[in-house]
């Protein structure tokens, strides 16, 4: 469509419909020029009668097109009537034929605009459809929100009471906890400008030159009535901790401030057990004592302190988490690595019947056989995160709500937070609660996961081949969308491969100073070492215990007249007991790799070297 | 006769296509032809007619050019496209094929056929 161009008309590029390319139109800017003629004026050449000129005005005022549009509709309905009345018929007759107002000019309009420049068009319908598509998404957005903000989660069964009320439930005459609260309640610690670990740190233990011995020895004076009650309280059959007793209360304040023990909202992954890691400090005071007793040669003194610790550390594991086990078995390879120096150093301190009445114990700690995490706390640490980051449809099923995503935000940024959720973070909770999948995804995942692992792991380690837990969650971890559907599971789920290992590797210590025990006993008795381990069955030894890294029987070799007890190591090569010099050799030797590790790593870091469980691995003093 | 809306509005635009087949007109000049040319069976609504130009105009099938009339008052000219002949011929070809379907299922006598084939 071309209009006569207007004098100095501004010329303009755009689109053309018809060639589906750019063309110069003269007439584009002229005919909004036109705009600012009124329709009437543009009339007035046509010289209709008062009806048809109101009846036209009408229907292009109605279309709301551009006024040089409505101008340009006007001159040629107008051109129509002024025909019809040339032709004789009447005004009334044309209005009737032409047909109703405000349909014509619905009609007309809706094609007038599909005249306008494709540029025009483009920008018309994008921003309709963009309009549209954001009145979708806000529409979706509200039905999310709303969904999101209205759930809560249901809190079916408080896993943490459950724990207390267990503790409870102990007669106070079984507890031994009263007694360890009250050691450490009157502990004295070191001084603060001494390390109250040193003489773990230094190698060999403790020099009595050194001077530090005095302040040894003063740590001891300044404890022996904690020492005492740590003796009475391992005489008890359980622990006994219940939190939120105000019997700790003092204790609590004296090693935590005011922190309470007990976890926020009663929720199990929030458990602290701060009295796990203070037991740790009275098993140090035993080591102190027990470094006491060897100098002096108190030998009774120094097989009381083993026992005590491992009595001590047993209780360790009185709620049956993973991580108090795992700390439990940490001090129990403390008590193992006094009672392999006093054999390699002071084979004479302990008598006959101290050194069985020792090996009953060591053999009989977590129930004996090989050490393993129960996990049946773990399991309900995680039954517990999904109750309180889902809702309940009362199927096992639900969505994720405001206060599971604050819970998976703690988790993502590895601690507690106090304040409240950041703004982003809400707004962007209904569009994750749609992402994330179901409870019962999430966790069928997380204990499917855990169930694998905990499988894979359950032989010696020499079974053990790569993780496909590990390999799961990394192939989730690929993808955007899998990554977002299984969050929650993936932030909860552990692998049990490294507590596994953590059991294996004590396991295994434990079954060499076992020998070792069997080995000084037939000593002893013999006059001379055995020549193999058969010698020791079944006198001194139900059986040899298994090397764990190759499923043989345990190794054992006599060098300058001294037993050695090793496994192959890492490398599962036998090279004869050969003890590591070099510390990160030492570790290489049963620090457990996956096979694909071990296949992709270039280090030689222990190989050729044995992991020598007997005597035990001492590093060269530095320089 | 009229016919109906649906059959209209297929009928309707190759019923203008092949007025200006003959050479360009204004909008009172295609009313007059289609009420007289089809013996009133297209006469269409006046006001169907202006939407429906406009329609064929932005599918680039006619153009519309103003000029002065003979009575000095300016008037729009509607004129077929290259496009517009090709669709005008396309549209037969598929009208006839109608027809002819139709007539062979005896739905149409031969008389009965549409002026504008």
């Amino acid at each position: 469509m071309t209009e006569p161009p207007a004098d100095g008309e501004t010329r303009s590029f755009h689109l053309d419909r018809d060639s589906r390319s750019f063309r110069f139109d003269a007439g584009f800017w002229a005919r909004r020029r036109l705009a600012r003629q009124s329709v009437q004026e543009a009339l007035t050449i046509f010289a209709l009668p008062a009806t048809l000129q109101a009846f036209v005005v009408d229907i292009t005022k109605r279309t709301k097109l551009w006024r040089s549009e409505q101008i340009d509709v006007a001159k040629e309905l107008a051109g129509h009537f002024r025909d019809g009345l040339e032709s004789g018929v009447t005004p009334e007759h044309l209005i009737t034929r032409f047909g109703e107002q405000v349909q014509v000019a619905k009609m007309i309009r809706r094609a007038r605009m599909r005249c306008r420049p494709l540029h025009w068009q483009i920008r018309h319908y994008g921003m309709l459809a963009m309009a549209l598509l954001f009145g979708v998404m806000l529409v979706t957005y509200g039905v999310l929100a709303v969904r999101f903000f209205t759930a809560s989660p249901t809190i079916s069964r408080n896993y943490f009471a459950e724990i207390n009320a267990e503790a409870k439930e102990i007669p106070e005459e079984d507890r031994a906890w009263p007694f360890y609260r009250e050691a450490l309640v009157k502990y004295e610690s070191f001084p603060k400008n001494v390390d109250e670990q040193w003489w773990d740190r230094e190698e060999p233990p403790a020099d009595p030159s050194s001077p530090k011995w005095q302040v040894l020895v003063s740590y001891i004076e300044k404890n022996r009535q904690s020492l005492t009650l740590i003796r009475d309280g391992v005489k008890r059959n359980q622990l006994g901790y219940v939190y939120s007793d105000p019997a700790n209360d003092h204790y609590l304040r004296k090693w935590h401030g005011e922190r309470p023990d007990a976890p926020k909202n009663d929720a199990l992954f929030d458990i602290s057990m701060p009295q796990n890691g203070d037991l740790r400090a009275l098993g140090r005071l035993l080591r102190a004592e027990w470094l006491l007793a060897v100098h002096h040669g108190d030998g009774d003194m120094a097989a009381e302190d083993v026992a005590t610790l491992i009595r001590l550390t047993s209780h360790q594991q009185s709620n049956g988490f993973v991580a108090q086990e795992m700390l439990s078995y940490s001090d129990f390879a403390v008590a193992l690595t006094m009672v392999s120096d006093m054999l390699s150093e002071h084979p004479e301190l302990p008598t006959d019947r101290q050194l069985r009445d020792l090996a009953r114990l060591i053999s009989r700690f977590a129930g004996g056989g090989t050490l393993r995490a129960s996990f049946a706390r773990d399991r309900q640490i995680v039954e517990d995160f999904f109750q309180r980051c889902f809702t309940d449809d009362g199927n096992g099923d639900g969505r994720l709500t405001p206060e599971g995503l604050k819970i998976l935000d703690e988790f993502n940024s590895a601690g507690p937070r106090d304040d409240e959720m950041s703004m982003s973070l809400t707004l962007s909770g209904p569009a994750l609660m749609a992402l994330v999948g179901s409870r019962m995804e999430n966790q069928d995942l997380a204990m499917r996961l855990f169930d694998r692992d905990i499988a894979e792991h359950s032989g010696p380690m020499h079974t053990w081949g790569d993780s496909s837990m590990k390999a799961e969650i990394g192939r989730l971890m690929q993808s955007f969308t899998t990554r977002t559907k299984y969050m929650p599971a993936l932030l909860i789920v552990g692998g049990a491969g490294h507590y596994a290992f953590v059991s294996e590797h004590k396991t295994q210590l434990r079954d060499g100073i076992l020998t070792a025990i069997a080995v000084e006993l037939f000593r002893r008795e013999n006059g001379r070492l055995p020549k193999t381990l058969d010698e020791l069955v079944p006198k001194y030894l139900d059986e040899i215990p298994i090397d764990r890294l190759d499923g043989k029987p345990i190794k054992y070799a006599i060098k300058k007249n001294r037993p050695v007890i090793y496994s192959v190591g890492m490398d599962g090569e036998d090279n004869g007991g050969k003890m590591p010099v070099e510390f990160d050799d030492y570790v290489a030797t049963w620090q457990w790799k996956e096979p694909h590790e071990r296949a992709e790593s270039n280090s030689t870091a222990g190989q050729g070297y044995d992991w020598i469980l007997f005597p035990r691995y001492q590093e060269k003093p530095k320089n | 006769m009229r016919v109906e809306r649906e059959l209209m509005r297929g009928a309707g635009p190759v019923a203008v296509l092949k007025l200006l087949e003959a050479g360009e007109k204004y909008g009172y000049e295609l009313v007059e032809a289609l009420d007289q040319q089809s013996s009133g069976v297209l006469a269409m609504g006046q006001s169907t007619l202006y939407p429906m130009l406009y329609n064929l105009e932005a599918q680039g099938l006619v153009t519309a050019t103003w000029r002065d009339s003979e009575s000095g008052r300016g008037r729009k000219y509607y004129a077929l496209t290259g496009n517009g002949k090709k669709r005008l011929a396309a549209d037969v070809k598929q009208w006839k094929s109608v027809v002819t379907a139709l007539s062979a299922l005896g739905v149409l006598a031969p008389q009965q056929s549409p002026a504008v084939s």
